[in-house]
């Protein structure tokens, strides 16, 4: 099993979190920890870079869910980038992309982010 | 045929030729229906110099015809009704030829070919005129009716495809589920942490279904618990949860009428209540809203729902049973202490007495008791000794015997006579104990030197004095139960001389009342037996005596508190 880990950087005017491994239920906690930490730091402007990430489950991705309406009263979005084929289909079996952006690249959101401001 | 025309024939042939080998090879790659369908308006439009054009889309459902995509001027309503019997025979019509297609003339459609597939009618390509009128030739219709089957053979193609597709993704998404369900299960078997599995199972249900609003009722110790909520402003009433537990049907989707039944799922904005299995046959539910992206709930959703809510209510409830058991085992420990505390106040072992042997012993049952006795010795070598019983068992019992215990030991350095000591313990056990709580109680004091026994008996058993040749004689002299009212009138004394090989006993009822399996008693007259019969060996003999007759008639272990002092003036 791949070990899951979130790294966070900022990059101009959005946090860049790269997820890495398996992000399942048991995972889910962790990441949600990372979002709520963004929330109350006022960090609302969000890229899920995910080319390390390796398998979603649907706890995963009610992490999202989750907080997607706090960031976006805050104005905020959760963009999503950079999905492996595998992990995009179940985002897209689900019907996310119709709530979420999903994009192939990190500069496609942080230019979504600067035309939405 | 002149050579010119020979080489134009065989030119446009070509042409004709050419267009349908890039049609087909066109119509191979594509598996979209519309764009299929637009590329023959086009090819044919274009070929014949025609300027309007419709695809009529056969609808099984109502037998018409769909105007589906139509190109260049024309008046067609959105839905004609075509008879296809004129189209038993030939392909392809000119609409003016047959009365019953002159309709569709009036509005410019002059030909049309039908659109099918393995005999199986899909439409008409329906034309108008060419530019300038040009009557449309045998060699054109063969063309556009080529054309047609091509195209008819790809929508068939696409239609498969996009079947399969459709198929595949339904697939896709029953893996999906079944790969969620093995997580879940996975995470749930992993964690004793209920606030843990209701996260879980919260992000479940908001990432595969878009679920924000729920609830979860479960029954615990007779009483309806919602044990997780989410988007609910206020939570449900215990009569409410009632209600929706006792609900018949596993599947439940709330409509006007159930609204109007329970007007709060409406405030709740619930939509649906789905039965939960729980395997120890006590109902539990989960409420729904409705999924924030939209879509209904369909069928499929149903059982991933209830797989979902099965596997969170089995996690939630191994988390109470484990803490249901961590809590006996913590009761059971504190049991434990408060016996050994309630031993200690029991005295460790006999005095020595002039012209006295003794012999004590309490074996408490196996929950705590309220069996007390002591012997305790005073400065000139005098003995007092004391036996109780407090009604019922359990930690309450042990308090009071505790309490007495402690108001004997302050009471006896004083040198205060019996009735007014005993009438002071009564009037204090009064005043800490509830009205239901008594303590039967014998004391006495022996004076080594007098060789007497002065005692009160407090509504004791009254112990036995055995004397050789001479009737047993019974210390009842006394009042009433400590703690039943308070101090009226005084307790009675009584003394009584003792002569050497006297045997006196003191007993609780664990010892008369033990039952054998008949549900007989051991009773008083088998213990002045077996005293009677043992009166000529020492105490400590007399008691093993007793034990092993009670242990052999109820066998072990005791139900009740066993409690025998044995005492021989020598």
């Amino acid at each position: 099993m791949s070990t899951f880990d979130i790294r966070t950087r900022s990059k101009s005017d959005a946090i860049v979190l790269e997820i890495y491994g398996e992000l399942d239920a048991h995972t889910a906690p962790r990441l949600e920890k990372e979002l709520k930490k963004l929330i109350d730091e006022k960090f609302v402007n969000i890229i899920v870079n995910g080319s390390s990430l390796d398998y979603i489950s649907s706890a995963g991705l009610g992490v999202f869910m989750a907080y997607i309406e706090d960031i976006r009263l805050q104005k905020g979005d959760i963009k999503i980038t950079n999905l492996k084929p595998k992990v995009f289909n179940v985002f897209d079996l689900l019907g996310f992309p119709t709530l979420y952006d999903i994009l192939d690249s990190e500069e496609e959101a942080h230019s979504r982010f600067k035309s939405s401001s | 045929m002149t050579l010119s025309k020979e080489i134009h024939s065989n030119q446009k042939y070509r042409f004709e030729l050419e267009t349908l080998l890039d049609t087909s090879r066109l119509l191979i790659e594509s598996h979209d229906v519309d764009f299929i369908l637009n590329n023959l308006l086009l090819i044919s439009m274009g070929k014949l110099l025609i300027n309007r054009a419709a695809v009529l889309w056969y609808n099984p459902r109502d037998r018409n015809h769909i105007v589906k995509t139509k190109k260049g001027r024309h008046t067609l309503p959105d839905s004609v009704s075509v008879p296809k019997e004129p189209f038993r025979e030939k392909n392809s019509l000119f609409c003016r030829d047959h009365s019953s297609l002159s309709f569709l003339a009036d509005h410019g459609i002059e030909l049309l070919v039908t659109i099918k597939n393995n005999e199986r009618h899909l439409g008409f390509l329906a034309l108008g005129s060419k530019i300038g009128n040009q009557p449309v030739s045998s060699q054109e219709v063969r063309i556009l009716e080529s054309l047609v089957f091509m195209s008819g053979v790809a929508i068939a193609n696409s239609e498969l495809v996009e079947e399969l597709r459709s198929t595949n993704r339904k697939l896709d998404y029953k893996v999906q589920e079944l790969f969620t369900l093995f997580d879940l299960s996975k995470a749930f078997n992993a964690s004793v942490d209920r606030e843990e599995i209701k996260r879980i199972f919260k992000f479940t249900l908001l990432g595969q279904l878009f679920i924000r609003r729920f609830f979860l009722i479960i029954r615990r110790n007779d009483h309806p618990i919602t044990v997780t909520r989410n988007g609910l402003d206020k939570p449900l009433t215990e009569p409410q949860m009632e209600e929706l537990l006792s609900m018949d049907e596993s599947i439940v989707r709330v409509d006007d009428e159930l609204l109007r039944q329970y007007p709060y799922l409406g405030e709740h904005q619930i939509h649906l209540i789905l039965k939960l299995h729980n395997e120890g046959g006590e109902p539990a539910i989960i409420g729904l809203g409705r999924r924030a992206n939209g879509l209904d709930f369909e069928q499929t959703d149903f059982n991933f729902l209830i797989s979902v809510g099965n596997l969170a209510l089995m996690s939630i409830q191994k988390t109470y049973l484990l803490e249901d058991q961590i809590e006996k085992e913590r009761m059971e420990e504190e049991l434990h202490i408060a016996r050994s505390i309630q031993q200690k106040l029991l005295p460790d072992k006999t005095p020595e007495i002039p012209n006295l042997q003794i012999a004590a012993i309490n074996i408490p049952s196996y929950q705590i008791g309220g069996d007390y006795y002591d012997l305790i010795r005073d400065d000139h070598g005098n003995l007092t000794m004391a036996i109780a019983d407090v009604t019922g068992k359990g930690v309450p019992a042990s308090l009071l015997m505790a309490n007495l215990q402690s108001i004997l030991h302050i009471l006896q350095p004083f040198d205060i006579g019996m009735v007014e000591a005993t009438g002071q313990i009564n009037a204090l056990i009064y005043q800490n104990t509830p009205i239901d709580k008594f303590i039967s109680f014998f004391w006495g004091r022996f004076d080594h030197e007098k060789r007497t026994l002065r005692y009160v008996n407090a509504g004791h058993n009254p112990p036995v004095l055995l004397r050789k040749d001479h009737d047993p004689i019974l210390l009842s002299e006394g009042g009433v139960l400590l703690g039943a009212m308070p101090t009226m009138t005084p307790y009675e004394e009584a003394e009584i001389p003792l002569e050497t090989g006297d045997l006196l006993s003191l007993y609780t009822d664990g010892i008369t009342e033990a039952m054998n399996d008949g549900n007989e008693e051991f009773g008083e007259s088998r213990l002045m037996e077996c005293l009677k019969n043992n009166l000529d060996k020492d105490p400590h003999a007399i008691l093993e005596a007793v034990i092993s007759e009670v242990r052999s008639f109820s066998g072990e272990p005791f139900a009740d508190d066993f409690t025998l002092i044995v005492c021989k003036v020598t």
